[in-house]
């Protein structure tokens, strides 16, 4: 069988992607080890945040958050989202100054997304914040979604715009030919196609291998928490600290989803994660810290899946250039499910021979060969 | 507490009992940790501190966990009640909270005797405060001797809905009603094991005569009994008021303010499933089971599994299955030959065997109904996120076939109890309304920690280790 463009990863990013190139015109054929939404898409935190992200990702982001407010009619489904303010927080003089830094540095670029704010509009955005606190850095705009949905109405607006998703498929070989691309499936079938797409997420590095382009993309288990329902408790704000790990999202049903860092041992080929609780001790001492209200509060599951992380945090989009006509769309360390529509974009107009409408510089994939 | 044991074990019901004080009496370093104030699990809870009243009403079958009790006591195991265990790994690792911290316990080996829940089953008005199971009366009498003084009602079908109804008629409680659910034909594909359960024929018998005593009571007591009923419904308020059902078609109503269900024992699998023990779908009875052979192995190593945590089969076989797994471990562990433990196992096996035969004929003749989970739209599946049965079939439907998706889009298992309480009616909406066989279904995962902690007890931790991320 034959399509123009190839995709591996049944992911937000792979869907996303065909979902654009789709729209050009384009035949699309996504492979899919499991089911969409099996990994990190349908099963990351749902934080939809420009806050905290690195500099480099902010035009992209920015961009990304536009669309999250459009998901109905792009996708058919508003993927559960909502606003919740982000503030993160400086817990001394030190971090405040870091905060601020990064505030100038964003306005340089021409951002304003990101305010600085001062001790009261810490305890207005979040009544219950301990006392030691000395500001923040808000972004009011930020929300949250639902994963799961999204990855589902990603993949189904995909097959509506009559990309071929197949499930239950690995793709197990990879080569190019005269004409592009022939891949063979754990079903035995082969497939071709002028331009491959690597959006494998935490199996990236290994499928990078198999094309004579390695990037060293490794996989790690990002580590989540949730408590009970304690309602009024973040007062819809959700908060990040400067100097310690911890993420709190205030979710609109009165939850608390844990993140910020934590990760847990895992085994990629049996496909198995060992929560380790080390890190909800770890976790539940800062918490209770920077809230002491959450100290009753009950911690009611730990989930974790695999990412695809690089050292420098943030990811991997373009052209490779050892081999070219395959595409990179992977290496989102943890961050990668609110910049998924935008990556939809920017990788369409870089498969249509386009220049992308934001630079990808940072993100491109020989960056690590030039480091050396 | 040390933090090493040759051997913990997860659960003080007769397998756990028996099983840690044949460890301990083998030479092991045994700990053995539970959630209650005192040893016997469920069908002995709080034994060794019932009154002779309670011993009187519950009945020679409660009794007899004194004996096994005894020999506990006598046994060298460290025994931590009021202990929750939240998290185990198959290396050994058991993670769990205790006076307001949390600590971490290794042992070579794991036994998780877990036990046994009563299946739940949602139905119209079940999250309505009245609304309980038998076996929540049966502790809420073991525990602190209390029983119903307005109207109750009873229904659902199986041995342990004529327990209840039984003890309750000794306390002179208030019964409106007594409502069997089992279908009437349900007889007949329980037929083919009745000669392998006469072998047994004491033990039926005494079954039949509880029931017929029972019915006898209820005949003297004017209490109707109706076999056969079906759309059990609770109503109220804010909280229970009248239950009505049918039976034929006749339309049944009674007043209650008490409204006691069962509808069956199923393994209580969350902590099995947690450490990853694999499973099997039981076809008749319709719950997951571990895969367990007789002496308790599992598919990991370290992890072995003893009691009706791995086949319902009754307190007398979970003893016998803890005794075998103790001589299995200290086999492995070289405490004892391997002609000793033939020689010790065997007799165990034999009086296991025993207790077993009639098991075929009960689970067919108890199997849950066709209809049990024929449930209206409306009805409430998942008690902690309030998602409907509705929702669910609709998802189902669509082709969404695994629990954890269901769950990740609409939130059904995401609540406190973990799915504990609509797993199994969420699972047979996939099985009804998908083509996929049963035992192919995605079966729903449990995330650590299996109950829930406070911040507050996670953040007193010791569990060593460094922070390495
Ligand atoms: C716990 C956690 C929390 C997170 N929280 C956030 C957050 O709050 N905000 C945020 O923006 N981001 C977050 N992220 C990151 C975000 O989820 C990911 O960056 C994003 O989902 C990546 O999408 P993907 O499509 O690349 O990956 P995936 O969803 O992992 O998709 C890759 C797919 O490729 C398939 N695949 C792999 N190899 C093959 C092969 N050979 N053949 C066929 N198929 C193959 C896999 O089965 C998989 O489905 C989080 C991630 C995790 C794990």
């Amino acid at each position: 069988m034959k399509a123009d463009v190839l995709i591996a990863g049944g992911g937000i990013m792979g869907c996303a992607t065909a979902i654009e190139l789709a729209r050009k015109g384009k035949s699309v054929i996504i492979f899919e080890k499991d089911v969409p939404g099996r990994h990190a898409s349908g099963n990351n935190s749902g934080g939809v945040r420009c806050q905290g992200r690195d500099v480099r990702e902010i035009p992209l982001a920015v961009e990304a958050r536009k669309m999250w407010d459009h998901h109905a009619s792009s996708v058919n489904s508003d993927c559960g989202f909502y606003v919740s303010p982000r503030l993160r927080l400086a817990e001394s003089d030190a971090e405040m100054e870091v905060l601020e830094k990064r505030c100038a540095k964003l306005k340089s670029m021409g951002y304003d997304h990101e305010v600085m704010v001062d001790k009261e509009e810490v305890s207005r955005l979040s009544p219950n914040v301990t006392e030691h606190v000395v500001g923040g850095l808000a972004c009011y705009t930020d929300g949250l979604a639902n994963p799961m949905l999204t990855s589902k109405a990603y993949a189904a607006a995909a097959e509506r715009q009559g990309v071929t998703i197949l499930p239950h498929t690995r793709v197990i070989e990879a080569q190019t030919t005269s004409g592009g691309f022939r891949v063979k499936t754990s079903s035995g079938k082969e497939y071709e196609g002028e331009v491959l797409v690597n959006g494998t997420g935490a199996w990236a590095g290994r499928f990078s291998e198999m094309l004579g382009d390695p990037l060293p993309v490794f996989a790690a288990a990002p580590t989540m928490m949730v408590t009970d329902r304690l309602p009024g408790l973040m007062n819809g704000t959700s908060l990040g600290l400067t100097g310690r790990l911890l993420g709190l999202m205030a979710a609109n049903n009165g939850t608390v989803i844990v993140g910020g860092g934590y990760r847990s041992p895992f085994d990629l080929e049996k496909e198995k994660i060992w929560v380790d609780p080390l890190q909800m001790c770890t976790a539940s001492k800062i918490m209770i810290e920077i809230l002491p209200k959450l100290k009753d509060a009950q911690m009611i599951r730990c989930w974790t899946a695999f990412e695809g992380h690089l050292k420098d945090k943030v990811p991997v989009v373009g052209e490779s250039v050892k081999v070219p006509g395959l595409f990179h769309v992977c290496g989102f360390s943890a961050h990668g499910f609110q910049l998924a529509p935008m990556m939809g974009r920017v990788m369409s107009q870089v498969i249509m021979g386009r220049e992308p409408e934001l630079s990808l510089h940072d993100f491109r994939p020989d960056r690590f060969v030039e480091a050396k | 507490m040390k933090t090493r044991y040759d051997a913990i074990v997860i659960g003080a019901g007769p397998a756990g009992l028996a099983c840690s004080a044949e460890m301990a009496a083998r030479g092991l370093e045994v700990a053995l940790l539970d959630e209650q104030a005192n040893p016997g699990g469920q069908i002995y809870r709080n034994i060794s501190k019932a009154s002779p009243k309670q011993h009187a009403i519950l009945g020679e079958d409660y009794s007899a966990g004194m004996e096994l009790i005894s020999v506990f006591k006598e046994a060298p195991v460290e025994y931590f009640p009021q202990t929750r265990v939240w998290q185990a790994e198959p290396n050994g690792d058991v993670f769990f909270s205790r006076n307001g911290g949390s600590t971490k316990v290794s042992g070579d080996y794991l036994v998780l005797s877990t036990g046994a829940m009563e299946r739940p089953v949602p139905f119209p008005g079940w999250t309505l405060p009245g609304v309980m199971t038998c076996g929540g009366m049966s502790n809420l009498f073991k525990d602190s001797s209390l029983s119903p003084i307005e109207p109750v009602v009873l229904a659902g079908s199986g041995p342990l809905l004529w327990l209840v109804a039984e003890h309750l008629f000794a306390l002179e409680a208030p019964v409106a009603a007594i409502l069997d659910t089992t279908p009437q034909t349900q007889i007949f594909p329980a037929f083919k094991h009745m000669p392998r359960a006469l072998r047994r024929f004491g033990f039926l018998l005494k079954g039949v005569k509880m029931i017929a005593e029972v019915q006898i009571t209820a005949l003297k007591r004017k209490v109707p009994i109706y076999r056969g009923v079906k759309d059990l419904c609770a109503e109220g308020r804010d909280r229970l008021e009248r239950v009505q059902a049918t039976r034929g078609k006749k339309e049944l109503s009674f007043e209650a303010t008490t409204l006691l269900v069962s509808e069956g024992i199923i393994p209580n699998t969350s902590l099995l499933r947690q450490v990853g023990c694999a499973h099997t779908w039981d076809p008749v009875q319709r719950f997951w089971h571990p895969d367990v052979t007789v002496d308790g192995r599992t598919n990991l190593p370290a992890v072995f599994v003893a009691g009706d945590g791995n086949f319902v089969h009754g307190a007398k076989a979970a003893e016998f299955k803890g005794r075998l797994t103790a001589l299995t471990i200290a086999l492995e562990m070289h405490r004892i030959s391997r002609t000793e433990y033939l020689e010790l196992s065997a007799p165990v096996r034999r009086q296991l065997d025993r207790e077993l035969f009639p098991r075929p004929f009960i689970d067919a003749m108890y199997a849950p109904r066709k209809d049990l989970y024929s449930l209206a739209d409306e009805t409430i599946v998942c008690r902690c996120e309030g998602v409907t049965a509705g929702r669910i079939r609709a998802l189902v439907e669509e082709g969404y076939a695994d629990h954890n998706e269901i769950k990740a889009m609409i939130r059904c298992g995401m609540g406190p109890c973990q799915g504990r309480m609509c797993s199994s009616a969420v699972f047979e909406l996939i099985a009804g309304h998908s083509n996929i066989p049963p035992r192919e279904i995605r079966q729903h995962r449990l995330r650590p920690p299996i109950k829930p902690v406070s911040l507050g007890e996670l953040a007193n931790a010791n569990i060593g280790g460094p922070d390495e991320s």
